[in-house]
């Protein structure tokens, strides 16, 4: 890019600075930075490096599900005003239109979580014990809101290898005033019978309603969903994606590693994987920006989104 | 244009011969073995003569003039057709007469138009002799001009034959059973305010006219069948005595099944199967010289019913072509709008097909399309812009919903498949071979494991087709996929209709496949045209369904046991089912391959709301 702009610089920092912030937002801010400091003349020439910068934040170290799915939502919906688009007298033009769909695209997207907690605020009830697995901001937000309103419930946090994102997780709920213990992986199955309830994240929510998320994930939804015990997921609407997997060996091997690993040519077979799909069976239901949807809810939103 | 047509011909052409490779199309067969019947229902004949109406007689006489030109092949089986009709109505008055008097004075009329009609017709038979169908058809209109009763009338006897049909089977029971009165009273109740004993009294003698009207009817067609056989025995005769006599066999054992069959073909009603309708022996009868079954409709139909045109796809292409003609010869009358006069002269053309064998949904989806288009014509278009505007609706709805939409299909599922995958299918499927095909061009070389009903065995035709491609390819029965569930890696089938709820309507035994597969936990892929959705909601495989020809279950596999079960029939507690389809539950399905994308079931309610709401929206 010009003036040594470097996408994927720009998107870790962003990272960096707000820890509350998801990866997609992150990259749809870099899209948009890049929009800005952009020189093409044709809309056509616009939308290639648009695409090109996707491939460039995709090849970051990060998750890269949710990243691609804000990038393909983001520029979705800029294009979406082809009416105004082509009214627009010069490129100049469209690019203001382009920047103001991208602010307002942005905004929408930091409101979401917002939405999540509207959604979900009788989820949690007095003298609840969850189960929740690595560390979603989502979930955070939940908990922490709930605490705020003088509901008393304890929480078991898995430790989540191999990042050990669960320890983080219970930092940041203990320094809430949230009772929380960290548990192994290995342990999921014994604790399960003691919980009301599981309160995941998810990376990516595929078109089934299934989630592609931190690996562990499958196993707690699995073991939960075999207990009886209700499986909920806190996620933003933008990290809807339009695929689905047929079962986990049939997910693409960008997501399942990073790229530093799969530009490292070692043998992917001895690698493990940083997320897994969890089928849409073993889950109960989506709290999202766009209200409490069933698993089968989720195709319809991306069929209007997409067509 | 013309290139794409070109193509369309020859995928039927294709479509056609597929299927009749691999299928034993005994209909010939099926007359001979008729034969040995004629002295059995003969010795009735001169119990039913005296009681039935002049019809039956003159039909007599009409065969005596028939047998005068035996060799004439085609004005004998069009004249079959005429006096089968014939019979039709004769049963139908008789209905009519124990029941209303009111319409006496039209079935009068028609029993005398009737016999007419047939002399007639072998007349402009012996006159016109080998010419071709069209010209035929017109010389004869002339003739029968007098008459314009049967064009007329026919119409309004299709409705008495339905009408007719719900009830039969009530009456029928009451005649088994005596006991329960409960369809047979509800029906007959409309009657009107008469006593017990006055309806019950009715009611007997309706059933026995009905009764010794199906035995002359049946009586008739026998004899049809009489001559035939000369012919046939002849040819037998001239050829190799070793066939003669392989043949002859066949007869013995298939006359036995067929009398047993004859006797009370109608009668046996599967107990939960009742309301289903049972398999058309012989082709709806359909006026010689009318103009309201277009002679494509008329062989389509014929095909469909000796499933020479089977799967949905094939018929559904065929009967759009069918149409394409229909619409092709049509002439708009004076005073009458086009869309109104055309959607009426298409329903019995419609009733017709659905009379050979009962309409899959893709076909209902696709004449309602066509009905749809009709019907938004604008009432002042020229003839010739309509006609062209129609044609080109139905070509191009092939050409996106079932030519395009195939390959886009196949794509979609191929980018499933993985490297040495191994996958297992259910008889034949297009779609299918079509997915292994664009997998195998992506360089994923793909195992594939055809599962078969013993009966159809319609996956030797796939195999066949997959030998083509190079495919290493199993083929099993479907009682042995358990054995072989472990090594498959997806289940990948063809829907003949998806429900508005998700649940797949595939060809009888594709539920066993979902159930192997939800107990292995692999993948259940269905492949399916969007076309094919229907926005009614099923859960079970009773309620709608197909029952297709339970003789032939019985006489499938040619083992030492074959023909045991032949008198079936005559057994009281035995009943054989052949379904042809079933229901799998929208739970059982991984994900569903469209043109579209790759779904989940739950998105199908949202493709039929965005798709086809004014289309499927309409009756």
């Amino acid at each position: 890019m010009m003036k040594a702009f470097d996408i994927s610089t720009f998107f870790l920092q962003q990272m960096m600075d707000d820890d509350d912030m998801s990866p997609a937002i992150a990259a749809t801010r870099a899209l948009m930075e890049s929009l800005r400091l952009d020189d093409s003349t044709t809309l056509q020439e616009f939308i290639a490096k648009m695409k090109e910068a996707r491939e460039t934040l995709s090849k970051t170290d990060v998750s890269v599900v949710s990243v691609l799915s804000g990038c393909e939502l983001f520029l979705r919906f800029i294009t979406l005003s082809h009416l105004e688009l082509e009214q627009a007298a010069d490129f100049a033009s469209c690019r203001e239109i382009l920047l103001r769909r991208g602010e307002e695209y942005v905004k929408s997207m930091q409101e979401s979580r917002k939405r999540i907690l509207r959604s979900s605020t009788n989820l949690i009830k007095n003298g609840m014990v969850i189960l929740t697995h690595s560390r979603s901001r989502n979930v955070l937000a939940v908990m922490k809101e709930a605490a705020k309103n003088g509901k008393q419930f304890t929480v078991f946090v898995t430790e989540s290898r191999p990042d050990c994102s669960g320890q983080r997780m219970a930092e940041d709920l203990k320094s809430s005033g949230i009772p929380c213990t960290v548990i192994l992986d290995a342990a999921v199955g014994y604790m399960v019978e003691r919980v009301n309830a599981v309160m995941l994240g998810a990376e990516g929510v595929c078109e089934n309603g299934g989630i592609i998320s931190k690996i562990g994930t499958c196993t707690v939804a699995t073991i939960a969903h075999m207990k009886n015990k209700p499986v909920y997921i806190l996620v933003e609407s933008f990290k809807f994606i339009r695929t689905i997997p047929l079962n986990n060996s049939s997910l693409p091997k960008s997501y399942l590693h990073c790229a530093s690993i799969l530009n490292s040519e070692k043998d992917l077979g001895s690698e493990h994987p940083l997320v897994d799909y969890t089928p849409p069976d073993n889950i109960t239901l989506l709290y999202t920006d766009l209200g409490v949807l069933p698993t089968s809810a989720v195709t319809e939103h991306l069929i209007q989104l997409y067509t | 244009m013309a290139e794409e047509k070109k193509k369309l011909d020859k995928l039927c052409h294709l479509i056609d011969n597929i299927i009749i490779e691999h299928k034993n199309v005994q209909v010939p067969n099926k007359d001979v073995a008729k034969c040995p019947q004629k002295q059995t229902v003969q010795k009735n004949l001169p119990k039913s003569t005296p009681q039935t109406p002049p019809p039956v007689n003159s039909v007599n006489s009409a065969g005596k003039s028939r047998e005068e030109i035996e060799l004439e092949r085609k004005a004998r089986k069009q004249a079959k057709k005429v006096k089968k009709k014939g019979g039709d109505g004769n049963e139908d008055s008789k209905q009519q007469q124990t029941g209303k008097g009111k319409t006496e004075d039209k079935e009068g009329q028609e029993e005398t138009s009737k016999p007419k009609k047939t002399v007639k017709v072998d007349k402009t038979e012996k006159d016109v002799k080998k010419e071709t169908n069209k010209p035929n058809k017109t010389v004869k209109v002339d003739k029968v001009k007098p008459a314009p009763t049967p064009a007329t009338s026919v119409p309004g006897k299709k409705e008495e034959n339905k009408k007719k049909t719900p009830k039969e089977p009530a009456q029928e029971k009451q005649q088994q059973t005596q006991g329960s009165e409960v369809g047979g009273d509800a029906a007959d109740g409309a009657t009107g305010g008469k006593s017990k004993a006055e309806l019950k009294r009715e009611r007997r003698e309706k059933q026995e006219a009905q009764r010794l009207a199906k035995m002359a009817a049946k009586t008739k067609a026998v004899e049809e069948k009489q001559p035939k056989k000369k012919v046939e025995t002849h040819a037998d005769k001239k050829s190799s005595t070793v066939e003669k006599k392989k043949k002859s066999l066949g007869d013995a054992g298939k006359s036995g099944k067929e009398k047993s069959g004859d006797k009370k073909p109608t009668k046996r009603r599967i107990p939960l199967l009742g309301h289903l309708t049972q398999p058309a022996l012989q082709a709806p009868p359909a006026p010689v010289n009318s103009e309201i079954i277009h002679p494509a409709v008329r062989t389509l139909g014929i095909k469909m019913k000796d499933r020479v045109i089977d799967g949905s796809t094939a018929r559904v292409i065929s009967t759009l072509v069918a149409l394409k003609k229909l619409i092709n010869d049509y002439q708009t009358p004076e005073s009458c709008d086009l869309s109104r006069d055309l959607a009426e002269k298409l329903a019995p053309n419609v009733e017709y097909l659905n009379a050979c064998r009962p309409q899959a949904v893709a076909m209902d989806n696709a004449i309602r399309f066509l009905k749809h288009k009709v019907n938004s014509i604008a009432p002042n278009m020229p003839e010739g812009q309509a006609k062209d505007e129609l044609r080109t609706a139905i070509e191009e709805y092939i050409k996106e919903n079932i030519t395009l939409a195939s390959s886009t299909i196949a794509s979609h599922a191929a980018s499933l498949m993985q490297p040495n995958d191994v996958i297992l299918t259910f008889g034949y499927s297009g779609l299918v071979c079509e997915m292994v095909e664009a997998a195998c061009k992506d360089g994923n070389i793909v195992n594939v494991v055809v599962a078969d009903s013993p009966q159809p065995p319609s996956g030797l035709a796939m195999v066949q087709r997959l030998a083509g491609l190079q495919v290493p390819t199993y083929y099993r029965l479907i009682t042995d996929i358990t054995n072989v569930m472990d090594k498959v890696t997806k289940v990948v089938v063809e829907a003949e209709a998806v429900m508005m709820n998700g649940a797949i309507q595939g060809l009888c035994g594709t539920t066993s496949l979902a159930l192997a597969a939800a107990t292995h936990h692999k993948p259940f892929i269905v492949l399916c045209h969007t076309y094919k959705f229907c926005n009614n909601d099923l859960t079970d495989s009773i309620v709608v369904n197909e029952l297709g020809d339970a003789d032939k279950v019985v006489w499938g596999p040619k083992g030492s046991n074959a023909g045991l079960l032949a008198g079936w029939q005559e057994t009281r507690n035995l009943n054989v089912v052949s379904l042809v389809y079933d229901v799998t539950p929208a739970s059982l399905v991984t994900v569903l391959v469209t043109e579209q994308s790759v779904l989940p079931t739950s998105a199908v309610p949202v493709i039929i709301r965005r798709n086809y709401a004014d289309v499927l929206g309409q009756d």
